[in-house]
């Protein structure tokens, strides 16, 4: 049992949504643990700073991901009632996504929730206070639907790795198996966030710019999503939080170090996570930052993936001469 | 050149270079904006006038906040640009 990733191919070989939404059923079931039974009887043996920072973290970004979900299963339903006669195979592909968000996802991210909360009280941490809960629980903003798959795949993709640098470095069993158990949910998430995308723009809901756009944002080297609370310009934030713009750094209390953020394979990781989340979206190729701005001006002009391609492959090229 | 540039910005929100230049913060320009919705529909609107310009291999996006106004922006790509041009 697989993730279905070519929802339109499927789609347009006579699946309906009733089938796709069972396959998500059947995946959802097979996957699903149980918090109560990670924890059931254990204790935190060797929890380190770096483990209490990370649950810090953790605990506060998946309170998130619930207006997130809302938003993505509100939008969808309401965007495929109004495409469905001028492209009803993109509103299905909506019904799809918009069902996931509000089953699946939501459902999978309360055990996330839950257990790092859980986790980082044991740590010793206080617990969050209940204004900063009802804070992250502000309305997440409307926005184009394949935009917002691609950010949140690229926000799973930051999950991903930073739960996975957290699972490797802990020297705490518990917090490792915590942490580890979460990062293959993410995994999962991502590849559900690139597969909608992926049809959106196939089914001819969105252009392909829409994908890259988003990619370009979050890893752009001055300014991109990815470098958070980091960056020199922040845009304030009216009513809701966009955890990684919130990350403690330098001295304060639970601050992440830059290895667990923008520095060496951490940071590695992620880059080479969007460039592969372009590609699956996309078809396009890009390898660095460079080609990705390629990619996306070009996509600026024309929506033909070839002519897209081309553009990056010429511009490349035009790079490597200069530099010879 | 700059003017051009801000021509194709202010075509690709729905607005007039007057609108989108008058001094107005970003976010101002986006509620007056028939089609923008947030900072990726601004990104796209620089960017793609760049493209159309032919100016996008030689720049970077500046940052910009919706505190920013649009002048910020592209006086920002002008200083990027004024090797090239010279």
């Amino acid at each position: 049992m697989l993730i279905m990733t070519d929802i339109v191919g499927e789609l347009r070989a006579g699946a309906t949504i009733t089938d796709v939404l069972r396959v998500q059923q059947s995946y959802h079931e097979q996957r699903r643990w149980s918090s109560d039974e990670l924890f059931d009887g254990r204790r935190l043996t060797r929890p380190g700073e770096s483990d209490k920072a990370a649950l810090w973290h953790a605990a506060r970004a998946e309170l998130t991901t619930q207006p997130a979900g809302i938003r993505l299963a509100v939008d969808g339903v309401r965007l495929a009632h109004e495409i469905r006669e001028s492209n009803p195979l993109g509103s299905d592909v909506l019904h799809v996504a918009a069902a996931w968000s509000a089953r699946y996802w939501l459902e999978e991210e309360a055990h996330h929730e839950v257990s790092f909360g859980r986790l980082m009280e044991m740590a010793g941490i206080d617990p969050i206070e209940t204004e900063e809960v009802v804070e992250h629980r502000g309305a997440f903003p409307t926005d184009n639907y394949a935009r917002v798959c691609i950010l949140q795949a690229c926000v799973e993709i930051e999950a991903c790795v930073s739960y996975q640098h957290a699972a490797r470095t802990s020297g705490d069993e518990l917090v490792h198996d915590v942490f580890h158990t979460i990062m293959k949910d993410e995994v999962q998430h991502r590849q559900y966030f690139a597969a909608f995308a992926k049809a959106l723009v196939e089914s001819g809901v969105y252009p392909v710019k829409d994908v890259l756009s988003m990619a370009y944002t979050w890893i752009r080297p001055d300014g991109g999503e990815t470098y958070g609370s980091t960056r020199e310009a922040q845009t304030e934030r009216q009513g809701f939080v966009n955890w990684w713009e919130r990350i403690r750094t330098d001295e304060d209390d639970f601050a992440l170090g830059d290895d667990a953020l923008h520095e060496g394979s951490v940071h590695a990781r992620k880059l080479s996570s969007v460039f592969a989340l372009v590609r699956e979206v996309t078809g396009i190729e890009t390898r660095s930052y460079e080609d990705l701005k390629r990619a996306y001006f070009a996509s600026l002009r024309t929506n033909d993936v070839d002519r897209i391609r081309s553009a990056v492959r010429r511009g490349a090229g035009a790079a490597a001469a200069l530099a010879r | 050149m700059l003017t051009e540039l801000k021509q194709h910005v202010a075509r690709r929100l729905g607005l007039t270079p007057e609108e989108v230049f008058d001094g107005r913060p970003l976010s101002a320009v986006l509620v007056a904006s028939p089609t923008a919705i947030n900072s990726i529909d601004l990104l796209d609107a620089f960017a793609g006038a760049l493209a159309d310009t032919g100016f996008d291999d030689d720049v970077e996006l500046p940052t910009m906040t919706l505190d920013h106004t649009a002048e910020d922006v592209v006086q920002a790509l002008g200083r990027q640009l004024a090797p090239t041009a010279s």
